[in-house]
């Protein structure tokens, strides 16, 4: 079994690592808002025949590189060569474990992806192996820009004018990182019993029971009297279809649909009563 | 010992099976249905939601199973799903590893006609669903094939995507034939398998249990000028109610910590179940008084 050996000091390193980041401080500074104000700029992107995007962004001022356009991407990537001619390594130590060669966490001060001008931007240093192939055909591709960069915008991508047109956001993305490790070990996580408590952002006044299969609706078990699910007409029996325009097939589901609703907002609410489907409306209520 | 100097390197490691779905092979040569003109222009909402990776998940019946979850994915050369997914939805998959969708709706409303699928478990998806990274089962991704048919605009300031139809029809997306490589992932295919083990190890589960929080019965009143939580109703056979909280009562702590606004006093309850008892203190007309409140299920 000689060919599972790396496979097993890997696993174990990051059973190792996960105990270390658990704990460990980072001490990084969160990205900061964008500092350049925006009014919208349309930036072009080449549509590789692998059905890839890419864009071509300066970092630093040094460049203009190409690299991917991903959006299910949570960090930037550049590799090597890139964050050397930038000169995002300065300063950096070396580090034990650099798989692809690593270099761990950098930040760029600006990076800018045609007319989009971000600043303090995260990245990770490495040479992806997919990105490296591509590179190798279709190339050069230097790295990949991804949600640290897109999620300050509000964005939108169109493929047949092969634009990306950013507009001024108000989303601070966080620090993929710590929110991940935050999520996977910390707080964020499950509590002692297995189970997290996702709060409602306001009061509905309802009891779930059975889960509906395939869009049959999650069944009410119960509706407080005097509830605003109560007022918007909801009976026990009812089955729910959607919540504000968000499926709810089961109870998890219902408490993640009722997760982004708001004091005061009245959103549609569809429901299923002896077999026929009707549209509410209800307005969910400050409160506890 | 570990020096502190690894820790990102290790997080990016982490990071690194996140990004880009598979590249896809063998020159498939996949031809997409001819849909122009077809509600072109017409908006829809497609609700999403951002996962704990960092993700933009939205959610789609296929021929009226589900809902599946999928991730947002610019990155993926095509819609991309395991063959769990398949067999429910019931669609076959043909000798080249590509299958079609009858019907594929998003949330929202988006019907996306005879979607063509690749049916496959790419790595990532081994890999975050073994290790929970997404805090719920990610069954596929949507890549370009899907993406490129519609005008998409995202703002993470809000919980919903508008699709618009485009009047055009996209190239099929072409496979990179290597050599020196026979996966089209570079070799990392290795870290699914990995992830997935560490995942049970540290005893991970792709959808975590989630529970609401407990319920009171009670509505409070918008803040005004004053920054105190105020009880502006207590509704009627509500544990609030049995415990005796009023209408005009002020909640000054809960469980002993100081409740000083709305964001301290949710902040405070924001871990309560059903069945579990809030302590209140509130200020009555300026006396104290101690409560004690049983919640029950319901959101």
């Amino acid at each position: 079994m000689k060919s599972r050996a790396p496979q097993i000091r890997l696993l174990i390193f990051f059973v190792l690592s996960a105990c270390l980041i658990a704990f460990g401080p980072f001490g990084k500074a969160e990205d900061q808002p964008l500092k350049d104000p925006l009014k919208e700029a349309i930036v072009p992107f080449k549509l590789l025949k692998t059905g890839h995007m890419t864009v071509e962004a300066k970092i630093n001022d040094k460049g203009p590189y190409t690299l991917i356009f991903d959006t299910g991407a949570p960090i930037n990537l550049l590799n090597n060569k890139v964050a050397k001619e930038a000169e995002l390594l300065k300063g950096k130590a070396p580090i034990f474990f650099a798989p692809y060669g690593s270099k761990g966490d950098v930040k760029i001060k600006k990076l800018e992806v045609g007319q989009g001008i971000a600043a303090d931007v995260q990245a990770a240093v490495m040479d992806h192996p997919t990105v490296s192939l591509i590179s190798k055909h279709l190339g050069p591709i230097e790295g990949i820009v991804g949600f640290p960069f897109f999620a300050r915008y509000k964005m939108t991508v169109d493929y047949r004018d092969q634009t990306l047109t950013l507009e001024p956001g108000t989303f601070q993305p966080p620090d993929v990182m710590k929110e991940m490790v935050k999520g996977l070990f910390g707080a964020e996580g499950n509590s002692k019993d297995g189970f997290k408590v996702v709060p409602s952002g306001a009061l509905l006044g309802l009891v779930p029971g059975e889960n509906g299969n395939d869009g049959s609706g999650l069944l009410v078990d119960a509706v407080k009297e005097g509830s605003p699910a109560a007022k918007a007409g909801v009976v026990v029996g009812d089955r729910l279809i959607s919540l504000n325009d968000r499926w709810t097939d089961s109870t998890t589901d219902l408490i993640l649909a009722s997760s982004y609703l708001k004091p005061g907002s009245p959103v549609p609410l569809e429901i299923s009563r002896a077999g026929k489907k009707m549209k509410l409306r209800v307005t969910p209520a400050g409160g506890f | 010992m570990l020096s502190r100097s690894g820790v990102p390197a290790l997080i990016g490691f982490l990071a690194l099976i996140l990004v880009l779905g598979g590249v896809v092979q063998q020159n498939p040569i996949l031809a997409l249905d001819q849909q122009a003109g077809k509600g072109v222009g017409q908006p829809v909402e497609v609700p999403f939601r951002l996962t704990i990776s960092k993700h933009l998940m939205v959610r789609a019946r296929i021929n009226g199973k589900g809902p599946f979850n999928f991730v947002l994915d610019t990155g993926a050369p095509a819609l991309f799903f395991t063959e769990k997914v398949a067999e429910r939805a019931g669609v076959a998959q043909q000798k080249d590893g590509w299958g079609v969708c009858d019907t594929l709706e998003l949330e929202g409303g988006l019907q996306i006609p005879k979607a063509k699928v690749r049916i496959d478990t790419p790595f990532q998806l081994e890999g975050m669903n073994g290790m929970g990274l997404a805090g719920a089962e990610i069954h596929g991704l949507m890549g370009y094939n899907i993406l490129a048919q519609y005008r998409i605009t995202i703002d993470l300031a809000g919980d919903r995507m508008v699709w618009r139809r485009l009047d055009w029809e996209p190239k099929s997306p072409f496979g990179i034939v290597d050599k020196s490589d026979s996966s089209g992932q570079g070799g990392l295919e290795i870290i699914g398998g990995l992830m997935k083990g560490l995942g049970g190890v540290l005893g991970r589960k792709a959808n975590p249990n989630l529970v609401s929080r407990g319920y009171a019965g009670v509505l409070l009143a918008q803040p005004s000028g004053e920054k105190l939580v105020k009880v502006e109703a207590v509704l009627p056979g509500s544990p609030a109610e049995k415990s005796g909280l009023k209408a005009g009562d002020h909640l000054v702590a809960v469980d002993g910590e100081p409740t000083t606004d709305a964001a301290s006093f949710f902040a405070a309850i924001s871990k309560t179940k059903k069945g579990q008892e809030l302590r209140l203190k509130v200020d009555r007309a300026g006396a104290g008084q101690e409560i004690v409140l049983l919640l029950e299920g319901g959101i």
